[in-house]
């Protein structure tokens, strides 16, 4: 593990090797910079090239759990992550790394919440001897087919990583043929009926109430989408957690991001 | 008499459209109000992938409910019925002129002592519903259904009568999907709430059922042309 700080800027910056895949060494950069005591503010991880145009980064392959706890940590620190390539890292390669910033948000803000009620869960989802759960954003982030849903998001001000967009979910039943692998038509026209019927209930909850009830509004169908998810996993431990998550995060003042969240709903 | 809700089948694949945001929000503000008077018409950049089949009646990622994108074929057979229930606003999605039948007519209809369901929260006023498991009408309310219409608070959902059905099915129309909610005779029919089966046998099931209606749809079209 090649790790380089620069004591004037507060960076860090961590190089994997052979030994360790990218993800892994960032996390514990992370680790052994904060047990330190320094005050990181910006934290970078460098990716080495690719080993052919259109191959796979050679960093250990698709982004994993250890890279998007890494990346949740650092975020729970406040520290700016940014996770950029050596040179030319192929567009997939960008885009996955993208998408793992995305996951790592999410990630956070929902271990953040959890973690009050749990520190042991703040940690992460995985402990010894239990099946690893994930988190899924219900409204996904980026893709094209699910614009329409993350409209209302951003027209009611409410992030995409607000832990009401968090479905805890198995991670054999999230990933590879299943949540992701199987995402089909009929799930982003699900979501987009059910973010259709928030915009409408929002709207007429914000008649009423102003625009804080619709922002409610939304946020409630949110929740019931996402536990509508967790409850179809079966699992009862990521049940169990999505019922704390929702009793702790009910209270939560959140920020109105209107007018500062982008119109595509990718971020503010 | 029997209520459908009638919706663009997206076994058929989604039409991805690469638009403006701006286009997204203007499409979303004329939905299910008059519009043609104030209608440009939109070009809409598409990417097509392997998945999506060019059928009559076709799914978009990016519009909003009480509408449907049909062709020129779906326009001819069913223009008639549905013009005086909404307006067609032409639409050019890639390389197909499409048209969009905005649907404008709306009946509150919907029994709120019978329906089954999980209600909204406060703050959400009385009468919006999160999840719906049984619908419940008036029939007083429906005594000369138009064939097409939209529910106050419940914009997703476009109901139709026997009549549209019949007409689509006469035509001979793919890409529409009818699933029964009620009946005059027997009353609301249990409906499923929730995503579409993303997991193990039943996802598989799913998804070979989408490629098998995919594959019958392109050789019909091959057929055709």
């Amino acid at each position: 593990m090649a790790l380089e700080l620069d004591p004037v800027t507060t960076g860090i910056s961590a190089l994997p090797d052979q030994d360790a895949t990218a993800a892994d060494g960032f996390a514990r950069a992370l680790d052994a910079v904060q047990a330190d005591g320094q005050p990181v503010r910006q934290a970078q991880l460098l990716l080495p090239m690719p080993a052919a145009p259109g191959a796979p980064p050679a960093f250990g392959g698709t982004p994993d759990d250890a890279a998007v706890d890494g990346l949740a940590r650092s975020i729970q620190h406040g520290i700016d992550s940014t996770v950029e390539g050596v040179g030319n890292v192929v567009h997939d390669g960008v885009e996955q790394w993208r998408a793992l910033e995305y996951r790592g948000q999410l990630r956070a803000n929902t271990l953040s919440l959890l973690g009050k009620a749990d520190p042991a869960v703040k940690s992460g989802l995985n402990g010894p001897g239990q099946s690893p759960l994930e988190i899924h954003h219900t409204v996904p982030y980026a893709d094209p087919d699910a614009q329409r849903a993350r409209d209302v998001l951003a027209k009611w001000g409410i992030s995409i990583h607000d832990p009401a967009d968090a479905a805890i979910l198995p991670a054999d039943y999230h990933r590879g043929e299943n949540v992701h692998g199987m995402a089909s038509p009929q799930y982003d026209t699900w979501i987009r009926g059910q973010m259709d019927l928030a915009d409408q209930a929002a709207t007429g909850a914000a008649e009423h109430g102003g625009r804080s009830a619709g922002r409610a509004a939304v946020l409630s169908y949110l929740r019931r989408t996402s536990d509508t998810l967790v409850q179809g996993s079966g699992d009862p431990r990521a049940i169990a957690l999505a019922q704390t998550l929702r009793a702790l995060e009910r209270p939560l003042p959140r920020p109105d991001l209107s007018g500062v969240y982008d119109w595509r709903g990718c971020g503010p | 008499m029997n209520l459908y809700r009638v919706d663009a089948d997206c076994a058929y694949g989604v039409l991805p459209i690469v638009e403006e945001p701006g286009l997204v929000r203007f499409w979303a503000e004329t939905a299910g109000k008059s519009s043609a008077a104030n209608w440009r018409i939109p070009t809409m950049l598409v990417e097509l992938d392997d998945d999506f089949v060019p059928v009559d009646c076709v799914c978009s990622a990016t519009t909003p409910g009480r509408g449907l994108l049909l062709n020129r074929r779906a326009r001819e057979a069913l223009g008639k019925l549905l013009s005086p229930c909404g307006e067609f606003l032409p639409v050019r999605l890639g390389s197909f002129d499409y048209q969009w039948f905005n649907c404008t007519v709306e009946i509150d209809a919907v029994d709120q002592e019978k329906i089954e369901g999980v209600p909204a929260e406060p703050p959400v006023p009385p009468r919006y519903w999160m999840e719906i498991t049984r619908w419940a009408f008036k029939p007083e309310a429906l005594t000369q259904p138009p064939v097409i219409f939209g529910l106050p608070r419940h914009r997703p959902v476009l109901l139709c009568t026997d009549v549209l059905k019949s007409a689509v099915e006469r035509a001979d129309l793919l890409g529409f999907e009818f699933e029964l909610l009620w009946s005059s005779e027997t009353g609301g029919v249990p409906v499923r709430f929730g995503p579409p089966p993303m997991f193990g046998e039943a996802a598989r099931e799913l998804r070979e059922r989408d490629r098998r209606k995919r594959e019958a749809a392109l050789a019909r079209l091959a057929q055709a042309s």
